[in-house]
Parts: structure tokens; C-alpha cells; sequence
């Protein structure tokens, strides 16, 4: 199914007003994006999306030139009545803090009715929430972020946690405010592609998030290791989704960002799959989106506002996070500062490929193919990044934590899984 | 609880808030006749705490979507703060109560529920303040938030609903005749933590003109001079949702709750005290049962005389409060884990007390501004 004119101009008019009403009353008004080319001569024929975990805009990326970011000089009072400052993090891992509470709950009291003052008072939340990190932290991104596109006004699709977020990925909405096993029947990106015979292949390091739909996506279900080999001999489909490793977030070894995680193995991470990309022989067609599920309890200085959903209790969005857009298509040095949030890299996908939409999100959500640069011949060149490969030691053993990922995982292997080993 | 580390720690307190509200409007009519203590800057000067438990309810069935208790998880939730971390200390009823107001942890007998009104045996004390024994009715110099607040010239009373004569309570070591309701009789004894202390017990007088019948509230509720500054309400085996039948054929369970709510909320509510510096605080002693949820946030793990205070776990599940006040913005919520300690400290705060028992635990949290959010500290 092709996507009509009127539905395109609906599109339109709804995103200029997310723009008059959210960016422009705080930067120079952007350009308007230039029109798109027909999706089949877009030149994009591979998209693919790695979501990592739990961090904020300005918590990860406020450092970067050219974008809204803010790190030092704001200050959170606490439920003690103490204010304090946001501070520079001086340890890569979150051993011995508190994870910060990031649930639909914890979002608002953050949110604060637009105030964003909570971020010390939801939860067990400690100095870490108003911690950040600079460029001199993160060694793939101090580079990344300056190559290429980088959006600073990406919201996390929901206030809430990572299933919620994650099923808006797959699906374009939740079904659940909270994490939990129960079965999902929402309609999936994967069945859209199927219906249009497609291939769409969602590949997992070490827990299958497709496994709340228990069986029906084993079949689009691969590890890891697999992409790499299909990224290398071309074979990559019209969509990848690629998920780090989420077990033991709370023992600080997965690399998936989440805290208590030692952020540089989510950024070896991030540059073992950048590599696998621009050095396989569909780079020059292949558009790589990274992005976080939600913004995992960090502070961020943008309000979110409220989207078009099928519910009232999930419209309003979670707090910004970093996302980025790698492509020989992309913008390089490029900050764009429209709004956009998971259901945006859905709509790019449907886009391109002709799909319905899932929901009112995808359906009037902006489209990120708006911030590639479609007129220009694709640029393959791409630089090499020194980015250390590490093992995390992890933290010291604290049997009071526990993350629901284990849950997934026993799920997972009782419905028959062959997980990687 | 593990350490945290310090990370820069000169230079992030920019502004520790010089307010002291709580201080400055210490009201007239308290006269404490020793110096209080100064309140922390997180605490409004409240002078009256309003506290109902309901029994055996888990947070979900109380509080979430489809309560069968609307006018509590709607309507009432809409005025105040949610707080969805909140915890019961044990398992059964009766150690819950008596966590609210002493601090002291369960012991077998009391996690039985106190089917004989025991003598509480004490062959020691430990850190924190803990009696170490068997038993259920604690030895006289056992602290206690009411002997607090008497000795700092504070008010206090409990109400009883149903209860047949103020202070009613068993013979001493004999089996308490009110562990089961009849058709004419809902009072449970169990679930009155104030008979349990013989502070509160031995001195008769004392005890009739402190633990009431639940009807003597109307009369209190009317001036704020004659509220007292603790108001504990406990409803009966039928009004507190413990039954299901009533045993006089009401149907029990969340909807006599709903009733009994929709009956004595709004009295409090319209009460001048209340309205002019008070603060309700609405939970349940327990989630439904130590098979369903014997969950707890934080805190002691184990007791000075039980291992498992939730009997199947360390706690006595997640069961959630409902706090309302003009210190509080309406529908809003708290994350932060707490438990009937929590409470017991929280209390203890308001009033300028010292912390009991493992109020003073070091993993036990006291309400701070996420509860009282209304920013009247500004």
C-alpha cells in the first residue's frame, strides 16, 4: 500500500506544529526539509536500528557542539530539601549507586507537570541521576557525534520503562505500562514487512525481546554473531533491528548502557556494529539509527510533550535521548532539531517500504528520512574510530538488586529458545 | 543497603535550604513543655496525623485499575500523593500494627496474630531498641510513639470501630475472644497495636480516655483544639475489608471499604484540624497473605526475633498509601520505597521525636519532599 498525498500532507501540518510549539521558541528556525525523492529511489535499501539502554540527551550528549545540550550549571533539589549540581561522573560504571527509576511513575514525578525538577525525588534516586558524562568519556561517540547526524530533539516514545518503550519500537505502542512476561499481540513491524514479503530480521546478543510474543517472531529471531556475518556478506534485509547485551545490568557487565553498566563496552559495542556496517558491502545503501529505549532516570532539560496515541495514559513521551543517524546518506556534522522518537524510525521505514502504519503514532509521526540528505550522491568514505574493546569487571555482588531481564530469559528458555551461549 | 560513593562530594551541596518552616511555625496550641526538637526542612508543620489501615490488600487490588474500592483509588486517590513503594513489615496482621507505632519487630507469637494475649517474655534488648522474646504484650518500658508524644505534651488517641468499651482487650495470657467476628461483634483486638503496651495497659484511666470507640471521632473532629495530634483509625473485621462475608452478612472485602471510606474520609477531610495543618495517611497492614506477597523494600531483612518477618520472605508485601494533605499535590506520586517504619519515623519527624526502634534502621526511609510535594517549602 502507497501512502497518499493527503496522508503526507496530514503528516506535514502535524509536525509543523510539533515544531512551532516545542523547537522554534528555543533555537532559529530550521529549514524546511527539502522535499523526499520516491522511496524506491531514495537509495536506502537496508535500515538498521540498534536501541541501547537508558540514558538522556543531556546526560550522555550535552557536550556536543551545535546541539541543546546542557550539563554543568543545573542543579536538582532532593527529598531532603538539598539542592545540587549536576556533576561530571568520574567512573565509567554505576557500581555502588542506585539505578535510577525511569518507570511511568518515576517519569512523572521527574516531569513534575513540565517543571523537570524531580529527577532527586523519584525513587531511590541518588547524585548519579544528575551525573553526566563529556566527550573525553566516551570514545565512540566523541567522534560519532561529530561525524555524523545527531538529533537533539529525540524523545523516548513513552514516560515509562523499557518494555513500553521497546514494544513502541516493534510495534508503535505498549501494552504495558511496566515491565512484565505476559504474552504481547500487538502487530508488529515484522508482520507489515512480512505482508509486503520483505525480509526483517531482529538480532539479540544475548535475551530475545521478541520472546514476549513468545513464539510468533522465532522465526525473524538471530544472534548477534549472525549479523555480523550477514553485515559482512551483504546479506543483511530490508530492516535489522540489533540488541546489545541486557543481562546483569545490575551487576554492571552487560553492554547494553544500562545502568550499572561500564559505558565503554557499550561503546565497543556501538563501534563493533559501526564497522560491521560501513565495511559490509551494503553500506552504501544501509542507514544506521542508534537510539536508547528511554532516557533511564537521567536528567534532561527539554520538556516532552504529548503525541498522537491510542491512549491517553502513554501519549506524553519520555525524556530525550541520544540518537544518531550513520549512513553514506546522512548528513555529516549534523545536528537536527526536530521532533521525532521511536515511531519516527518506524515511519521512515514504512516510507521507504510502502507499509501501513501500526498506529496514530507512526502514522503521524516525522519522518527521520527527512534528515538524510536524499539529493546528494551517497559519500562512502567513513573514518575508523579507536575505540577499546573491554570486558567489565562488573560490581560487587549485591544480591538486594535484581532486573527483569532474568525473567525474559527463563521465559525464553521454558518456551524452547536456543539462546546464544 | 550498600554504600554509595562519594563522588566529588565538596561543592555538590550548592544550597542546602536555610528555611526552616517547620521550626518557625510551631503552633500555639501544642505548649510542648520540653524544648521540641528542631524539624527537618523537609517536613511542613504539620500538627495532626490521621492514619487508617485497611487489612489484607495488596497494592494492585487496592489502588489499581478495577479497585473494588473506587471512592478510595479514584476519587480520594485523586487528592493526594500514591505512594507505590509502600510496604507491610510482616506477616500476619498484628506485628504491622504494632510496627506503626513502636518500632518493635515481629516475633512468632505476634506474626500468629496473638491468638493468646500473651505476656511478652523479654530476656533481653538489642539494637535497635529491639525486646528480645516471646509473647505478645510488651513489657512496660517499652518505647512507644504514644508515650512520645504524651511525654512531649502531644495528643493521641486511637479509634476503635466497633470496639464494645474504650481500652477493650483480653485478660492477660488468655485467648483473645476477638479473632473471630461474630454477627454482633467486629472489634479485633489484633488489630489495636495500643493494647499491647503495657506503658498504655497497666494505667487504666490512661488507656480508657486514649483507645476509643470510633464514634467519639465526630465530636473530636469538630474544633481543632479537642483533634488530637495522632488520630489512629482502625476499621472493623468488616469495615477494613478483612472479611469477606461479614459475619453479619455485609459483603466485606474492598466494597464495605469503599463504604466505610466514603463514610468517616470526608469528616476528616472537612475537619478544621485537618484542613488547617493535618495529614492522612491511608495503607493496609499487609498484602493479602504471606503466600501471596511477602515482599519487602528495605529495611531490617530479618528481626530481633524472627527470621523471616513475612514468614515466606522478609516483609509483609507491597501494599502502597494513599496520602492526602495541603502539603501534598493532588494525583501526583511517590516512587520511593517505604514501609510502616517509614511511617512510624515520618510521624516521629513531624512531631520532633526521636526515631524508635527500626524507624531507626538505616534502610528505612522517612517521607520527605516527593511526599510532601506541594512546594510549600518555596
Amino acid at each position: 500500500m502507497r501512502i497518499s498525498r493527503r496522508q503526507l500532507l496530514g503528516t506535514a501540518s502535524l509536525s509543523g506544529i510539533a515544531a512551532a510549539t516545542g523547537v522554534s521558541r528555543l533555537l532559529p528556525a530550521a529549514a524546511a526539509p527539502a522535499p523526499l525523492p520516491a522511496p524506491a529511489a531514495s537509495g536506502i535499501e537496508h535500515v538498521v536500528v540498534v536501541m541501547m539502554e537508558n540514558r538522556s540527551f543531556d546526560h550522555y550528549l550535552g557536550w556536543l557542539p551545535g546541539a541543546d545540550g546542557r550539563q554543568a550549571g543545573l542543579s536538582y533539589v532532593d527529598r531532603r530539601g538539598l539542592r545540587h549540581a549536576t556533576h561530571r561522573l568520574t567512573a565509567y560504571d554505576g557500581c555502588g549507586f542506585e539505578d535510577p527509576d525511569h518507570s511511568w511513575e518515576g517519569g512523572r514525578i521527574q516531569f513534575n507537570n513540565g517543571l523537570l525538577d524531580g529527577f532527586l525525588k523519584s525513587g531511590s534516586n541518588d547524585l548519579l541521576a544528575v551525573g553526566y558524562y563529556t566527550d573525553e568519556d566516551l570514545s565512540f561517540y566523541s567522534r560519532a557525534a561529530r561525524d555524523w547526524t545527531v538529533f537533539d530533539r529525540y524523545f523516548s516514545a513513552v514516560m515509562a520503562e523499557t518494555y513500553p518503550n521497546r514494544f513502541y519500537q516493534h510495534a508503535a505502542q505498549t501494552d504495558r505500562l511496566h515491565n512484565n512476561t505476559d504474552r504481547s499481540t500487538l502487530p508488529t513491524i515484522w508482520d507489515r514487512l512480512a505482508e509486503q514479503g520483505l525480509r526483517g530480521t531482529y538480532y539479540y546478543s544475548d535475551i530475545p525481546f521478541t520472546v514476549l510474543w513468545y513464539e510468533k517472531h522465532l522465526d525473524i529471531s538471530q544472534h548477534f554473531a549472525t549479523f555480523l556475518v550477514d553485515a559482512a556478506a551483504g546479506t543483511l534485509p530490508a530492516v535489522s533491528f540489533v540488541d546489545p547485551r541486557f543481562l546483569n545490568e545490575e551487576g554492571g557487565t552487560s553492554n547494553d548502557d544500562h545502568p550499572l553498566a561500564d559505558i565503554r563496552a557499550g561503546q565497543a559495542f556501538l563501534n563493533q556494529v559501526y564497522d560491521a556496517v560501513r565495511t559490509g558491502p551494503g553500506w552504501e545503501r544501509t542507514v544506521l539509527v542508534i537510539n536508547y529505549d528511554e532516557w533511564g532516570g537521567f536528567f534532561d532539560h527539554v520538556r516532552p510533550r504529548r503525541a498522537p496515541d491510542v491512549s491517553k495514559k502513554t501519549a506524553l513521551r519520555g525524556f530525550r535521548v541520544p540518537a544518531l543517524m550513520i549512513s553514506p546518506l546522512a548528513r555529516r556534522g549534523h545536528v537536527s532539531h526536530h521532533v521525532y522518537d521511536h515511531t519516527s524510525v518506524l515511519r521512515m521505514i514504512e516510507w521507504r517500504w510502502g507499509l501501513r502504519p501500526l498506529t496514530p503514532r507512526d502514522r503521524y509521526a516525522r519522518n527521520m528520512a527527512e534528515a538524510l540528505d536524499l539529493a546528494a550522491d551517497p559519500d562512502t568514505s567513513s573514518a575508523t574510530y579507536d575505540v577499546p574493546d573491554l570486558t567489565p569487571v562488573g560490581c560487587a555482588p549485591d544480591e538486594t538488586k535484581s532486573a527483569d531481564w532474568a525473567a525474559l530469559k527463563h521465559l525464553a528458555l521454558d518456551l524452547g529458545w536456543r539462546l546464544p551461549r | 543497603m550498600i554504600l554509595k560513593r562519594l563522588l566529588a562530594p565538596v561543592g555538590l551541596l550548592v544550597l542546602g535550604l536555610a528555611l526552616s518552616p517547620a521550626g518557625a511555625a510551631l503552633p500555639r496550641h501544642a505548649v510542648p513543655s520540653v524544648r521540641t526538637p528542631a524539624t527537618a526542612a523537609y517536613v511542613p508543620p504539620i500538627r495532626h496525623v490521621f492514619v487508617i489501615n485497611i487489612e489484607n490488600k495488596g497494592y494492585d487490588e487496592t489502588w489499581g485499575a478495577g479497585s473494588a474500592a473506587p471512592y478510595l483509588a479514584t476519587r480520594l486517590r485523586r487528592q493526594g500523593v500514591l505512594l507505590n513503594a509502600y510496604y507491610g513489615t510482616a506477616h500476619n496482621s498484628q506485628p504491622n500494627y504494632v510496627a506503626q507505632i513502636s518500632g518493635q519487630g515481629p516475633n512468632p507469637d505476634m506474626q500468629a496474630d496473638c491468638q493468646t494475649y500473651s505476656t511478652f517474655v523479654r530476656v533481653g534488648t538489642v539494637d535497635p531498641d529491639q525486646a528480645v522474646g516471646s509473647g505478645c504484650v510488651f513489657p512496660a518500658d517499652v518505647p512507644t510513639l504514644p508515650g512520645q508524644l504524651t511525654d512531649q505534651g502531644l495528643t493521641w488517641r486511637g479509634y476503635m470501630d466497633d470496639m464494645e468499651r474504650p481500652c477493650q482487650h483480653p485478660e492477660r495470657d488468655t485467648p483473645d475472644p476477638t479473632q473471630r467476628a461474630t454477627a454482633d461483634h467486629n472489634y479485633a483486638a489484633r488489630h489495636n497495636p495500643f493494647v499491647y503496651f503495657r506503658s498504655i495497659t497497666d494505667h487504666p484511666a490512661y488507656c480508657k480516655a486514649h483507645v476509643v470507640k470510633l464514634g467519639r471521632l465526630t465530636d473530636d473532629l469538630e474544633r481543632a483544639r479537642t483533634t488530637p495530634n495522632l488520630v489512629y483509625i482502625t476499621p472493623d473485621l468488616c469495615d477494613d475489608g478483612h472479611d469477606a462475608p461479614c459475619a453479619d452478612g455485609r459483603p466485606g472485602g474492598l466494597r464495605s471499604v469503599n463504604a466505610w471510606m466514603r463514610k468517616w474520609v470526608p469528616r476528616i477531610l472537612q475537619a478544621p484540624a485537618f484542613r488547617r495543618n493535618g495529614v492522612l495517611v491511608i495503607t493496609a497492614d499487609e498484602s493479602d497473605g504471606p503466600q501471596t506477597d511477602a515482599t519487602a523494600c528495605c529495611g531490617p531483612e530479618t528481626s530481633a526475633n524472627s527470621p523471616m518477618p513475612g514468614i515466606f520472605g522478609p516483609g509483609g508485601g507491597r501494599i502502597g498509601a494513599l496520602v492526602v494533605s495541603r502539603y501534598v499535590t493532588p494525583g501526583t506520586w511517590s516512587t520511593t520505597p517505604y514501609n510502616h517504619y517509614s511511617l512510624l519515623g515520618s510521624i516521629e519527624e513531624i512531631f520532633g521525636l526521636p526515631r524508635l526502634g527500626y524507624a531507626r534502621d538505616p534502610g528505612v526511609e522517612t517521607f520527605g519532599l516527593d511526599v510532601y510535594n506541594s512546594g510549600w517549602e518555596q
